[in-house]
């Protein structure tokens, strides 16, 4: 067995010393590189290793492309970690996130360099410009966390404390995922996958380390493409594309509007599901045109990497039932907590994660999902609900509480709550405030906008004379939807 | 059909689906939308959907773009082109 820090840097340079003149990334602009030109380029890159040595994080900054993974690889070919962010938060949360995993340097695009510089000067934090090549700017800080050598990736999510929190993945967590996955799919040296999910999202390890590992080639469209259904639908017929690994909101997108009538995806052997609880509608609508695919739920929290998968037959998916999550992978350990009459699911195993950047040394044997389940005639588990105010919105994690924590910073709101409003796998979000002063729709989105990402923004905001609270003295958000007459939204 | 109405079409659209059905005071024509995130790409592609069956148009999948999308005037003009092309 490699040692603890060696697992994703073992799996790099086999890929690379085995794949040669085959295609390992390809952006859809057709630029690409082979595994052996990746390897030429990683082995020339001292970046990061003329440096220093200990183990810190290189964060990520960029539109979506093979380049970024080339400095992800070569992170961690150096001995460091990554942290990609998404490049469409806003700054504000950008530097959250900065300051929060103290990272070691900052690669953006050139094109964004003096924005950050600023940013960062008026922040009062020191840092040293440096060219890491002609796309790229390191921005290299003074001051930075030193983290175990164990430590491969760092990816942020919503918190429930009202702030963005960075889950750490070690090298053994990562590889035991990566390692599931080849075993269990049998990708191929060849096989075409396709990136739909940005780099910050946990679905692109699959994406990134599983095509690595099998000699596949990985397609990288951009973030407009991928907003695009019909450009998308064209690139998975075009580039005959074997492999997608998706949310069911990006799956139902496509559906609906990529035109996909006339398309031909009989190349696709897997559509790998996951992030979101996933509808038996779906995969009835999925099987009249990916015919011969594999279809396969998995799930598994940011924290844990996927740990349950089912197989699903398209033939038993009933429309308006659940696709169960099926039975524990064979890293995993499960235990169900009684949780009143459900159970919450709990996960061990060597896929879980090293903990949270903000609680450095506290160590998780265990990991509380905060997802109840039950079992079905199969002894297949079902998700059922959230043992707290969780919700997922096109795969992403949401806290109303960091919505909360948000929206009460404007300075004419003085309270505030979310509601949400679900039907079937449909959902909105209903923010409803106290203010004195009449404030627009556009003047709250715009503002939310400045420090939450997209998918967290409000659906629609209702502002209210007070927030009523219930018998228990909690804030009666039923009632709130109910008297708002909200039910339209969906 | 002419582009003042088209823009009336488009500005109707969004108050329903993106205002929940009455376009905000601060609201204009020249208001960003796709780029300042205020609509997502899913309600981008449901208003594509919506106005090509509207207007009996059909965009390539080149022309889902911002440059063609980001306001009510960009989006008048992009698709009263489409319905003179």
């Amino acid at each position: 067995m490699p040692e603890n820090n060696k697992y994703l840097i073992d799996l790099i340079h086999n890929s690379l010393d085995s794949y040669g003149d085959s295609p390992a990334f390809k952006n859809t602009n057709r630029k690409s590189i082979t595994y052996s030109e990746l390897r030429s380029n990683l082995n020339s890159n001292t970046f990061f290793r003329n440096y220093s040595s200990d183990c810190g994080l290189i964060a990520v900054l960029s539109e979506k492309k093979f380049e970024v993974i080339e400095i992800f690889l070569a992170a961690l070919l150096s001995g460091n970690a990554y942290l990609p962010l998404d490049y469409h938060s806003p700054a504000e949360r950008i530097l959250f996130i900065l300051k929060n995993a103290g990272v070691k340097m900052l690669m953006v695009e050139k094109s964004n360099s003096d924005k950050y510089s600023k940013a960062l000067e008026i922040e009062n934090i020191r840092f040293n410009l440096k060219e890491y090549n002609n796309e790229y700017t390191a921005i290299i800080f003074d001051e930075y966390k030193t983290y175990s050598p164990e430590l491969a990736y760092v990816l942020y999510t919503s918190g429930s404390t009202g702030l963005p929190k960075g889950v750490m993945h070690s090298h053994l967590s990562a590889f035991t995922f990566i390692d599931w996955c080849n075993r269990t799919f049998q990708f191929k040296k060849g096989n075409n996958f396709i990136a739909i999910a940005p780099f910050n999202f946990d679905l692109s390890i699959l994406d990134i380390f599983v095509s690595l590992r099998s000699g596949g080639c990985l397609f990288i469209p951009s973030y407009s493409e991928v907003s695009n259904s019909r450009m998308i639908a064209k690139h998975i017929e075009d580039l005959n594309i074997h492999v997608i690994y998706s949310t069911p909101t990006f799956f139902k997108t496509l559906m609906s509007f990529g035109k996909i009538e006339n398309k031909q995806f009989d190349k696709i052997s897997h559509l790998l599901i996951a992030g979101e609880q996933l509808m038996g509608n779906v995969v009835l609508d999925l099987s009249k045109h990916f015919t011969k695919a594999e279809y396969y739920n998995l799930y598994g929290p940011t924290e844990t990497n996927v740990c349950l998968f089912y197989k699903i037959d398209p033939k038993n998916c009933i429309a308006e039932q659940p696709v169960p999550i099926g039975k524990a992978c064979d890293h995993t350990n499960i235990e169900l907590t009684k949780k009143d009459e459900l159970n919450e699911l709990l996960i061990s195993g060597n896929s879980i994660m090293l903990g949270y950047v903000a609680t450095l040394n506290q160590k998780y044997e265990i990991y509380n999902t905060g997802d109840l389940v039950k079992k079905d005639a199969n002894n297949d588990l079902v998700f059922v609900g959230r043992t707290d105010r969780m919700v997922k919105r096109s795969g992403y994690r949401i806290e109303l509480a960091e919505i909360e924590a948000c929206l009460k910073k404007h300075a004419d709101v003085t309270e505030c709550t979310m509601g949400v409003i679900k039907k079937g796998d449909d959902l909105k979000i209903a923010a409803f405030f106290v203010s004195q002063q009449k404030i627009t729709d556009l003047q709250l989105k715009n503002y939310c906008l400045e420090q939450l990402p997209a998918y967290m923004i409000p659906d629609v905001f209702v502002q209210v004379n007070e927030l009523k609270v219930n018998s228990n003295y909690k804030i009666d958000i039923n009632k709130l939807l109910i008297e708002n007459d909200l039910g339209h939204l969906i | 059909m002419n582009k003042d109405e088209i823009k009336k079409l488009i500005r109707s659209y969004v108050a329903e689906h993106v205002f929940s059905g009455k376009l905000p005071v601060d609201f204009n024509d020249d208001t960003l939308l796709v780029s300042s995130r205020i609509i997502n790409s899913i309600i981008v592609m449901h208003l594509i959907n919506h106005f090509e069956e509207a207007l009996k148009i059909e965009l390539e999948a080149h022309e889902v773009n911002i440059d063609n999308l980001d306001s009510v005037n960009i989006m008048a003009d992009f698709f009263a082109g489409k319905l003179n092309a």
